[in-house]
């Protein structure tokens, strides 16, 4: 046939996995674990022929693990984190985690999700009831060793009017496969600073998804540093639910070699008067590649929104690469939604300036790539993430 | 009083306000409904075409029958019945006309009533029209002082005859016949078009100009456009369509081609009023454009303008390769959908060589329960330094029925190249609404004045005639979607 029929999976990758549960695994964990197994077996990973995955093809990745055929059995070295009277036995635990989730249908691209759920051992949960507000952030640690499928579930879950800060770091050695899920659910007026430094290993695929639920007035500030790995999907999704929500999604990535980053995100306005923003600085260099796909959809009762998304890159060197695509889909007219997307090297206009005041050609470019991430950093709410960013940036330049 | 409130007790009460739907009735050869090889051989032979023609034909027929139909636009209609339509409808005549005075005089009537008087563009000189009524090429005007200064404007069917070295050199040379689905059926059962040829060095004396009609019942168009503008070249082209208003669905495949030598300009102009189907979203042309040129030689450029006001589906996204060094692109577009109109539009910079430029101006109305799309891609390839594109995309939104969508495919894979884009949706602004009516002017009058304001950057691109004329149609476009 002239036109074999596109396929939008890669069924012979269900074969590098196997369902090998622990025995000492809770059986209703179990169970939802080999049903979505079974979901992934009969797909296997994404190919570039899905929407969300167009720009990241998985299957030329592999090719470069493949040498050496690998089969993953599902093993969980990570801390089990309980925070509150939360339990992995609870209903609206077992709810979440066997639930997709909620806007699944509209893409039909869970495989990973599926995957995910098919190799945790256990869940790990946050729960803050109403009306506390916690101080100090939480700080999860995420390690990696070679040759290991990581897999993890967190569960965030703030009360009404609760706050919590949570700091992810994600750090590693050798050639490991994450797959993290995190999950979610903010009440009323609760507010969650989610921070995510990725430094994982040179050689690692860092591949997580975050699905977020917001009632009415809830607020979700993300950001992600993307630093390491060889390949790194970030994927977050905000399903604002009630009126005033507001979710931002900030990020930097800092991109060299032959490293590959794609940030997907999507802002879902369900309600009226929700403001949502996606910020996202990328500085290319080397052969990297930069991937941002952004969406913001408003439903035909969300009037009143507010939604905006800037993506601008830098590219650096000569084979870097940046594919960006900023989408809207919008059902209600009494709304401000704009979205702006740029790419290009430093001017060199201000890099003449300050030559001529002195500075010699890499610290003036130095100088115009801080500032360039600057309008991120400035507006991290957490002085220890600011500093730590400000440092591994000041490192980075400096490699 | 809000405008979402008006909007829905307007849009049940809208008139159809479609002023080309009449139907002329006219006697017509036509060639068995369905699509097969022998339709095809049917058509060729009535073009009394020669081999190699036919031979494209059937093998771009063959891709057809596997290839599967392009499913990633926003778009939602029932598949297509090939099956169900005509692929060939001429009005009787016994030959060709050879001048004015022998064309059937029930066909000048008709484009007199659409406001292409044929007979008296002839006297007062300004635009050459190519009238082509169902699948073929009724009349066109001004041959001859064309003819003086060696430009070739004739309808294509008529080219493969007399100029069969240029349409084989360059037919399906922009668009391949494999292209997509809907290209592979053009090239397979196209009937007429218009072919035009600048020789190097000359400014076209006058605005070319083609008129697209299709009259028949479950008649599809098939028309093929090819432009070829030869070195320091310049030509500007005008489209203009209609339909009657019919109930069922018509189909509408078009292929346009431009090619742009060394220093030579192309310009091409398009209003797009297609009959949009009724106020309940029943009829209306499905209207499936391959639209693509090439700048091939070194500081070329190609400028398509478009005002898509008709069609119950446009699918369309006519494209630049800029591959000549310092050539330039330019897409300058404006969208209308009202009732259930859909619309999934934009366009494709390929930049290839050094120092390209490209230029988006995309703006798009929706009213009613439409939907809009933008869907368009900039790619910079990597040897296109110095390539700069600016990109700019509106929406706007009259009620809350409607949808307005933007899809961009950003990629640029040169350090050196220079890229921006924005995009806005919003609804009219109540102040300027009111600053309007407060002068006066009535609701809808106000409306049309801020949309025709909102469109300003494009419609003045378009040439004077059309201009005039495009501002109308923004008005009539949107009469009965606000209060």
């Amino acid at each position: 046939m002239r036109f074999p029929k596109k396929k939008r999976y890669l069924p012979e990758t269900a074969d590098m996995f196997r369902y090998a549960p622990r025995d000492d695994i809770a059986p209703w964990l179990a169970t939802a674990g080999k049903a979505a197994f079974d979901r992934f077996a009969a797909v296997g990973l994404p190919s570039s022929r899905l929407e969300r995955w167009k720009f990241s093809n998985i299957a030329t990745i592999l090719k470069k693990y493949s040498a050496d055929p690998l089969v993953y059995d599902a093993v969980s070295s990570d801390p089990h984190v309980r925070q509150g009277q939360a339990d992995a036995q609870e209903a609206w635990v077992r709810e979440l985690v066997d639930a997709l989730p909620p806007n699944h249908e509209k893409y039909g691209d869970m495989a990973l999700w599926d995957l995910n759920t098919a190799s945790i051992q256990d869940v790990m949960v946050v729960d803050i009831p109403e009306d506390m507000i916690v101080k100090d952030p939480i700080r999860l640690d995420f390690a990696g060793k070679d040759g290991a499928f990581l897999p993890a579930r967190l569960i965030i879950r703030l009360g009404a009017r609760a706050q919590l800060a949570v700091i992810e770091h994600h750090e590693g050695q050798g050639a490991y496969w994450r797959n993290h899920v995190t999950r979610i659910v903010l009440g009323e007026g609760a507010r969650l600073d989610h921070y995510r430094i990725q430094n994982d290993s040179p050689a690692a695929l860092h591949l997580q998804m975050t699905a977020i639920d917001l009632a009415a007035r809830a607020a979700y500030h993300g950001f992600t540093l993307t630093e390491g790995a060889s390949f790194a999907r970030h994927q977050a999704e905000a399903v604002l639910q009630g009126a005033q929500a507001h979710v931002a999604f900030n990020g930097i990535n800092l991109l060299k070699d032959r490293q590959h980053s794609d940030t997907t995100l999507e802002a879902e306005h369900r309600a009226p008067s929700c403001t949502s923003s996606q910020l996202l600085r990328s500085v290319v260099d080397d052969q990297a590649r930069g991937v941002f796909q952004g969406k913001v959809y408003v439903d035909r009762v969300a009037q009143k929104t507010d939604g905006y998304q800037l993506s601008n890159a830098l590219l650096l060197s000569e084979g870097a690469e940046m594919d960006t695509k900023p989408e809207l889909e919008i059902y209600a007219d009494d709304v401000k939604c704009s979205h702006g997307a740029t790419t290009g090297q430093l001017d060199s206009e201000p890099l003449f300036y300050l030559r001529s005041r002195g500075l010699s050609e890499q610290e003036a470019r130095h100088l115009l790539i801080e500032a360039f991430v600057g309008e991120v950093v400035d507006q991290l709410a957490d002085e220890s993430v600011k500093t730590l960013v400000t440092e591994r940036l000041a490192r980075w330049l400096k490699r | 009083m809000s405008i979402s409130e008006d909007t829905i007790r307007q849009v049940e009460t809208i008139g159809s306000k479609y002023s080309a739907g009449f139907v002329t009735d006219i006697e017509s050869d036509k060639a068995p409904k369905g699509l097969n090889e022998d339709i095809i051989r049917f058509i060729s032979a009535k073009k009394s075409e020669p081999e190699w023609l036919l031979e494209w034909r059937l093998k771009a027929f063959s891709h057809w029958l596997d290839m599967p139909e392009p499913d990633w636009a926003k778009l939602d209609f029932p598949p297509l019945d090939y099956q169900d339509y005509y692929y060939y409808a001429a009005p009787k005549t016994q030959d060709r006309p050879k001048s004015l005075d022998e064309v059937d005089p029930k066909l000048l009537e008709t484009y007199e009533k659409l406001g292409i008087p044929l007979r008296e563009q002839e006297i007062l000189a300004g635009v050459a029209v190519d009238a082509v009524f169902d699948s073929v090429s009724v009349a066109t005007t001004f041959r001859k002082t064309l003819e003086e200064s060696g430009v070739i404007f004739c309808p294509i069917s008529e080219a493969v005859q007399k100029h069969p070295d240029l349409i084989r050199k360059y037919m399906g040379s922009v668009v391949p016949f494999h292209d997509n689905k809907h290209a592979c059926l053009n090239s397979a059962v196209f009937t007429d078009g218009s072919f035009v040829y600048v020789p190097e060095g000359v400014r076209c004396p006058m605005e070319l100009s083609t008129y697209f009609r299709i009259n028949e019942l479950n008649t599809g168009q098939f028309e093929r456009t090819l432009i070829v503008a030869d070195k320091g070249a310049y030509v500007s082209y005008l489209e203009g369509c209609t339909a009657p208003m019919r109930d069922e669905n018509q189909l509408h495949a078009a292929v346009v081609e431009l090619i742009a030598l060394d220093d030579a300009e192309i310009k091409y102009s398009t209003v797009q009023n297609w009959y949009p189907g009724d106020e309940n979203g029943k009829g209306g042309i499905y209207n499936f454009v391959t639209k693509r040129g090439i700048c091939a030689g070194r500081r070329s450029k190609i400028s398509w303008t478009q005002v898509e006001t008709g069609s119950a589906i446009t699918w369309k996204y006519p494209s630049c390769i800029l591959k000549g060094d310092e050539s330039i692109g330019e897409f300058y577009s404006v969208a209308i959908t009202n009732n259930y109109q859909q619309a999934d539009t934009g366009t494709k910079m390929t930049h290839i060589g050094r120092n390209t430029k490209s230029r988006i101006i995309s703006k798009g109305i929706a009213a009613g329960h439409s939907d809009s799309t933008y869907r368009g891609q900039v790619k910079i390839m990597p040897k296109a330094e110095g390539a700069r594109n600016f990109t700019q995309c509106d929406s706007l939104l009259i009620g809350d029925l409607c949808g307005a969508h933007t899809v961009p495919y950003i990629e640029s894979r040169n350090p050196k190249a220079q890229l921006e884009h924005e995009a806005t949706t919003s609804k009219i602004a109540e102040d300027q609404l009111f600053y309007c009516r407060q002068r006066g002017l009535s609701q809808e009058e106000a409306v049309a004045l801020i949309v025709n304001g909102f469109c300003r950057e494009v419609l003045q691109k378009l040439p004077m005639e059309f201009a005039v004329e495009a501002q109308k149609l923004v008005g009539i476009s949107l009469e009965g979607s606000v209060g």
